[in-house]
């Protein structure tokens, strides 16, 4: 693939898109003088931009969704998008205020399909309280989208940030409950596996709430494509620290490792889309997993690791054996393998 | 299966001691082949733990890595050219072949999780369907029964290998120093361990059967430390999967659907004997679709030194694509890099030998 | 290059089984191997099918194996 042109892999969120927007997108967009609070730079879960005349800041965010199988055990595109965007705006600090809904449809796409995507959104928009307030909605010829692209976009109120950048040595790390369901239960319907592992897409932004009363919380992130692995990773990264965390406390379902190790697939480092994981002032710690454990959906929340001194973002995992070895963000799509 | 599951801290620990008394002064080389191997290795950091003046090499033993680049030409001729659907296993995906690559995005590309699932693809739609079929003996015996049921609009693109001619070859050849062989235990559910003592009695080369939870392979490094010391032979510690004559079943399977015949390794050349071809001319897919017999034309790069890696004569540290960023796991050059199991692709993610 | 790994045995029909690893069912030819294998029996499955058997016994005789090697003074 030469390089005039957009490959398949930038989509895919790795080095590969981060290098064509450092080239192609990003000196255009990114306008220093009139730069937010946080910006496109730091592509972080959200914007933050200072609200004149206050000091709560407006979260914006934006996310463009177009998974397939649409609907998959436990969940469609539909909830996903709403989910997914909320979820962005509760871990910037954020109480979500509202939503847009953008689709652009190919032609023939079935009516009775866009009814159930759309259901999904309203039945999920109103028990979580963000309603979907503004969008848009176009149709184009066959073949010049797949299906249906959904766009969700969002805003919510600040007072207080958790951007991913705020860790500090010292922190604890704690995940709010079992990871790699989402993931797993994709592959599984993609692959045609009749495994019984439900995505565990749902809003978390109450979840969050919770949190609020504990106080310091520094940094969060929800560990969506990438999962778990991608998320620390991009947590260390960004706040300048190294972590240390234990492979034996990361809360993962057992039918997630079964099937992880049958098709050679790392929990670790697949998506998540109804979990938070979070950085956390060390003496705040107990409470604050005690306050997500009170929840149905923070019911597994474990401590994991904790942030050990100002580096360059390198994620220790320590093994079940007592050995430690180096956790990378996932270059690979998950797919089974047999070696 | 909690019971199925070796990975006690407190033995691990035990082991690691116990390796460290029986390690020598003098430098040791093991070699393992097996890609499932190299990953449990990195996953429990088990290199970290063992005494520095052990190596612990990975040979020819991913099955991506050592596939010639022209059986990923043959692959995507046939998916373009031909009126079939190519099936894989999830680890071919992405390979390159001279000009293209392996890829589910690809109109009739599919992958699948077992070649059982490739003929009832082909049951279910009427379709013709060719499996790429890399992998040692433990994939064969899965070929094995699927070829003697001769199902009607199926056929295989072989790329199959045998281990034990390979650990053979590497013993031969001069400069590799290996001084034990950590044997592929799966691989050994299949032959058995008869044909590690043949080869440990000819070479004087020390073996273990090792299984591939960490206390196996802490277990199995701590047996060949003190058989290197004293004597050399073959233990298996790998018993609960593996016995001495192997899985005799699948072992009639495997000499019924294929024949044994020399077979190109790429980064290596030919290793006589080491490959396994459909007997069924039919199920062959060369045969099936005329592919043409060509010769690996294909060069690595001369910078490429996946030839000594491979060999366990280098490391991925010493390659001076590796080190530049020139070969990566986003771009793999030369056959180490291109399999997710590969030397240079696992050093590169977990970060070195023990560096941590 | 082999990943494979032990499941619980939960029903037969021929050369298909039906095996729990852990808490997953999935369908696994059993044509490889010389015996035929019963409800409760583990397999050790690889890209779908049984490549071998595993006991109980033979299970805690590694755990057993294990010791032996930790006991051994020699070497």
């Amino acid at each position: 693939m030469s390089d005039d042109e957009v490959s398949l892999e930038a989509g895919a969120g790795g080095l590969e898109m981060l290098k064509l927007l450092k080239e192609s997108v990003f000196p255009s967009i990114d306008l220093g003088e009139i730069s937010p609070k946080i910006g496109v730079r730091e592509m972080d879960d959200g914007a933050v931009i200072d609200l004149e005349g206050s000091e709560k800041y407006l979260v914006f965010t934006t996310d463009s969704h177009l998974v397939k199988p649409r609907f998959f055990s436990g969940g469609d595109l539909g909830k996903l998008a709403v989910s997914g965007t909320i979820n962005d705006l509760a871990v910037m600090g954020a109480e979500p205020a509202a939503l847009s809904s953008a689709m652009v449809l190919e032609k023939g796409f079935p009516r009775d399909d866009l009814e159930r995507i759309s259901e999904s959104m309203g039945e999920l928009a109103e028990s979580a309280g963000v309603p979907i307030v503004t969008g848009d909605t176009k149709v184009v010829g066959e073949g010049d989208v797949d299906g249906v692209m959904v766009n969700t976009s969002g805003v919510g109120i600040c007072e207080e940030l958790t951007p991913a950048s705020g860790l500090n040595p010292g922190d604890k790390i704690i995940v709010s409950g079992n990871v790699g369901n989402h993931g797993m239960s994709i592959v599984a319907d993609r692959e045609g596996f009749d495994f019984d592992i439900e995505s565990d897409v749902a809003p978390i932004h109450r979840l969050v709430g919770e949190l609020k009363g504990v106080g310091g919380i520094t940094a969060m992130k929800d560990p969506t494509r990438g999962g778990l692995a991608a998320s620390l990773n991009e947590m260390a990264s960004a706040s300048g620290v190294d972590l240390e965390v234990e492979k034996g406390d990361i809360p993962i379902d057992s039918k997630v490792e079964g099937a992880g190790e049958m098709l050679g697939i790392d929990p670790l480092k697949i998506a998540n889309e109804g979990k938070v994981v979070l950085g956390v002032e060390s003496s705040c710690a107990q409470e604050a997993l005690d306050a997500l454990r009170d929840e149905e959906r923070g019911k597994n929340s474990r401590i994991i690791g904790k942030c050990t001194e100002d580096g360059e973002g390198r994620v220790i995992l320590n093994t079940e054996i007592g050995s430690s070895r180096i956790l990378k963000t996932p270059r690979r799509k998950p797919i089974p393998r047999i070696c | 299966m909690d019971f199925l599951e070796y990975r006690d801290p407190e033995r691990a620990k035990e082991f690691q001691e116990l390796i460290h008394e029986r390690t020598p002064d003098e430098d040791i080389k093991i070699m393992h082949v097996c890609g499932t191997h190299e990953s449990s290795l990195c996953e429990y950091g088990i290199r970290q733990v063992l005494p520095d003046n052990i190596s612990l090499v990975e040979g020819p033993g991913c099955p991506v890595c050592v596939t010639p680049v022209r059986h990923v030409d043959e692959a995507l001729k046939l998916a373009e050219e031909e009126d079939v659907t190519l099936t894989t296993f999830g680890d071919m995906v992405k390979v390159s072949g001279s000009e293209d690559r392996l890829s589910r995005e690809k109109e009739n590309v599919k992958i699948v999780y077992s070649v059982s699932d490739a003929v009832k693809l082909s049951e279910e739609t009427g379709d013709e369907v060719v499996f790429l079929g890399v992998g040692f003996e433990t994939t064969a015996a899965t070929y094995a029964p699927v070829l003697l049921n001769e199902p009607e609009n199926f056929s295989l693109l072989g790329s199959v290998k045998r281990i034990p001619p390979a650990m053979e070859f590497l013993l031969e050849m001069e400069g590799t120093d290996i001084d034990g062989f950590m044997a592929p235990g799966h691989v050994a559910t299949i032959t058995g361990v008869s044909p590690y003592r043949d080869i440990a009695k000819r070479f004087d080369a020390p073996t273990v059967v090792a299984g591939f939870e960490p206390l196996d392979i802490l277990g199995s490094i701590a047996e060949l430390l003190k058989i290197i010391n004293t004597d050399s032979r073959v233990e298996n510690v790998y018993e609960r999967a593996v016995d001495e004559e192997g899985n005799r079943m699948a072992q009639k399977m495997i000499d019924k659907a294929f024949e044994v015949t020399d077979a190109e390794w790429r980064g290596i050349g030919t290793i006589p004997d080491s490959g396994l071809e459909v007997k069924n001319d039919r199920l062959d897919a060369r045969k099936r679709y005329d592919l043409e017999l060509s010769v690996e034309e294909y060069e690595e790069p001369e910078d490429c030194i996946c030839d000594q890696i491979i060999l366990g004569k280098s490391e991925p540290g010493e390659c001076p694509l590796f080190n530049s960023g020139e070969c990566s796991p986003q771009n793999p050059v030369g056959p180490c890099m291109v399999g997710s199991e590969g030397m240079c692709n696992v050093w590169y993610e977990y970060g070195g030998r023990r560096d941590v | 290059m082999c990943l494979a790994i032990p499941g619980k045995v939960l029903e037969v029909e021929e050369n298909r089984a039906v095996a729990d690893f852990k808490g997953v069912e999935k369908e696994v030819r059993v044509d490889p191997l010389p015996e035929d294998v019963s409800e409760g029996d583990y397999i050790l499955s690889h890209a779908g099918f049984a490549i071998s058997t595993i006991t109980e016994e033979e299970a805690e005789e590694t755990l057993d194996k294990f010791d032996e090697i930790l006991e051994d003074t020699q070497g």
